[in-house]
């Protein structure tokens, strides 16, 4: 099919593949590394970055912030992640996993079970402001919460999590 | 760990970007299209399933699990009979058009803006015009298999259906339209949408309307 013949319809899906790959080639990366961040191995953070754009992509209507709703279903699957891997380990009665794949050396202590054990609202801004680097108005309407909310969560989750800290061993 | 700004370090530490697996673009675009089309299939069975049984069934279809979805009104079987709902107050609008073997798709939602709670019954009567407002191309059918249901609409909740059409290859085509005339089941006044809806062949069906949304169309 020469350039000419394209219809209308055929260059409006050009247009969106286009968009499309444009979007994975720069969101990917960084979703998977921020996935990486929150489970324990690298398949599980591709697992969850595939499936977040899958959603996204299988939509019937757009979505005006498609970035956003990347990682705020993102954010909800490493959550899903983490509550099945707990009912696993429950299950099983093993006291201790083993060991899995290390994260870089420096990393320090594992925050990722303190940030899990905030409530909901709480770990949605703290995921999103901290760990995928929106700015506070962006968290806002990611959320549909209104700034001073976020803000005031965003102070007492850092509370919460410094307590968490220091009880830890 | 005790130290007061371990907090910050371990908040602020940069994630590392990783590159997607080689083919990981083609076969995510391919698992979003079936499921879509799935999505698409599960309408039409779903409405099939639950004809005959009488009271409205609160589904939830076009939203993704998971993810926030609009609201979808009262799912309670015994809502009340509302007035029918009226062409002004609903907002109309399509979903993108879908590719499938041959076949064109697209979602068509109707929002309750009217401020009360109405009904609907059935599908919307819908053509494609031109510019000018000429028809191109018949009315689109009532699939068959369409039973009929009673929706309650409460305000702000959207119902919608499925529009399917033929590409290409199922015989000569119409001129590409420009809008979508839409008339919701029962009104006298039709609603108006922006549409590049080439109908090719004779195929042109609409389902009937089902609770739930797509989301908001672009």
């Amino acid at each position: 099919v020469s350039v000419p013949d394209l219809g209308m319809r055929e260059r409006a899906v050009d247009a969106r593949e286009r968009a499309a790959s444009e979007l994975f080639d720069s969101e990917y990366p960084r979703l998977a590394g921020w996935c990486r961040r929150l489970v324990d191995d690298t398949d599980t953070a591709h697992e969850i970055a595939a499936e977040a754009f899958t959603r996204l992509w299988s939509r019937w209507a757009g979505v005006s912030e498609p970035r956003g709703f990347l990682y705020v279903t993102a954010a909800n699957l490493v959550h899903d992640h983490w509550r099945r891997r707990e009912r696993e380990r429950r299950a099983t009665r093993l006291v201790r996993q083993p060991p899995t794949e290390q994260d870089e050396p420096g990393a320090g202590p594992d925050l990722r079970p303190l940030v899990d054990s905030l409530p909901r609202q709480m770990r949605a801004a703290v995921l999103l402001y901290y760990y995928a680097d929106f700015s506070l108005r962006e968290v806002a309407v990611l959320l549909g919460r209104k700034e001073g909310t976020v803000k005031s969560d965003l102070s007492r989750a850092r509370v919460l999590l410094r307590q968490r800290l220091e009880a830890s061993p | 760990v005790n130290h007061p700004d371990e907090l910050d370090r371990l908040l602020s530490s940069p994630a590392h970007p990783l590159a997607p697996p080689a083919g990981l673009f083609e076969r995510v675009r391919r698992r979003a299209a079936r499921r879509r089309r799935a999505r698409a299939a599960l309408t039409v069975s779903a409405v099939a399933v639950v004809a005959g049984v009488g009271p409205p069934v609160a589904l939830q279809l076009g939203a993704d699990p998971g993810t926030p979805s609009p609201s979808v009104g009262d799912p309670s079987p015994s809502a009340r009979t509302g007035p029918r709902c009226r062409t002004g107050g609903l907002r109309v609008s399509l979903g993108r058009i879908e590719a499938a073997a041959g076949s064109r798709y697209a979602m068509l939602v109707l929002a309750n803006t009217s401020g009360r709670p109405c009904r609907l019954v059935g599908h919307p009567r819908v053509s494609a015009v031109d510019a000018a407002g000429h028809p191109l191309g018949p009315v689109a059918s009532p699939a068959p298999g369409n039973p009929r249901r009673r929706l309650e609409l409460f305000p702000g909740a959207v119902a919608s259906t499925v529009l399917h059409w033929a590409g290409h290859a199922a015989g000569p085509c119409r001129p590409e339209s420009t809008y979508l005339r839409v008339y919701p089941p029962g009104a006298g006044r039709a609603a108006t949408v922006h549409a590049r809806v080439q109908l090719c062949g004779d195929v042109f069906d609409v389902r009937d309307l089902t609770r739930g949304s797509a989301g908001p169309a672009r």
